[in-house]
């Protein structure tokens, strides 16, 4: 099955605002809380966490597609794993829902029914980028951020 | 066969294939005056405490490639210079079954995920002064 087109989001805003298509992609209470785990003199630790979670997000998303197309099931579940557990720590709660829901359909049921999840995992994965790279820009460039 | 155990260790070592994760754990290590040593699967973790039995503390994913945190613990648990390190288990499954296990394999502490970083400081700092962990 090819799903080649899969890296293409859909953006879905009743008011066609990016603002709003991302507003809730991410729990930024939940983002920002991690904030306390900073240790003095390091980097700002959102922001490198946010470059690294972009970084395997984008890595893990293209390797789910990969193992899909090879109806590799077990690797494909241990994708979905993976980036649930840094989903959820980061607030994008979104997307480690769908990573929950292809760990559990994967358990029984044929790979035709994750193709849609997986669909959905990329569009979803797609906005909660767009909200990290936000937060990102406004902690490097605070002053352009109203 | 005498055998001489160092207290005075601040070095954690950290196992987890995510660097997400990773990179928050020990900068929470770091927070609190200690130093992280970083490995990012169980294989790595391991050949380290083959060599290395000089930590605090270790901070284990459940599952890694290669070798899965506990798997890595019960080879701890089986050598006299790593049974005094008590290790912290952390794992996005949710299921009771897995958290039972790490125990019974030897496991001092159990941080399901997602966690606040206050539930990882607090989980930290039982960890950091639970002493030795002869089992």
């Amino acid at each position: 099955m090819n799903l080649i087109t899969m890296n293409a989001p859909v953006i879905v805003s009743t008011t066609g605002k990016v603002a709003d298509w991302i507003a809730d992609a991410v729990d930024m209470s939940v983002l920002l809380s991690l904030e306390s785990a900073h240790a003095d003199g390091e980097p700002d630790l959102i922001v490198e966490l946010i470059d690294l979670y972009l970084e395997e997000t984008a890595l893990r998303l293209a390797a789910m597609s990969s193992w899909f197309e090879k109806s590799d099931v077990l690797s494909l579940r241990r994708e979905a794993h993976s980036l649930r557990g840094s989903s959820a720590t980061l607030g994008a709660a979104g997307t480690a829902g769908l990573c929950q829901a292809i760990e559990k359909i994967t358990e029984d049921d044929p790979l035709q029914t994750v193709a849609g999840l997986l669909i959905a995992l990329h569009q979803e994965a797609a906005r909660a980028r767009e909200r990290f790279l936000v937060e990102r820009h406004r902690r490097l460039r605070p002053e352009s951020i109203n | 066969m005498s055998f001489t155990i160092t207290q005075k260790s601040s070095r954690v070592l950290i196992a987890d294939d995510d660097p997400v994760i990773r990179l928050l754990v020990a900068s929470s290590v770091r927070k609190a005056g200690y130093t992280p040593v970083e490995t990012c699967d169980g294989r790595e973790a391991y050949r380290t405490l083959q060599s290395d039995s000089d930590f605090k503390a270790a901070i284990f994913d459940m599952m890694m490639p290669y070798l899965e945190g506990i798997d890595v613990i019960r080879y701890m648990r089986t050598e006299r210079r790593l049974m005094r390190i008590p290790v912290m288990m952390i794992t996005s499954e949710p299921d009771l079954r897995v958290m039972t296990n790490s125990f019974a394999a030897g496991a001092t502490f159990y941080l399901p995920k997602p966690f606040t970083s206050e539930q990882l400081e607090t989980t930290l700092g039982m960890l950091f002064s639970s002493g030795t962990a002869a089992r």
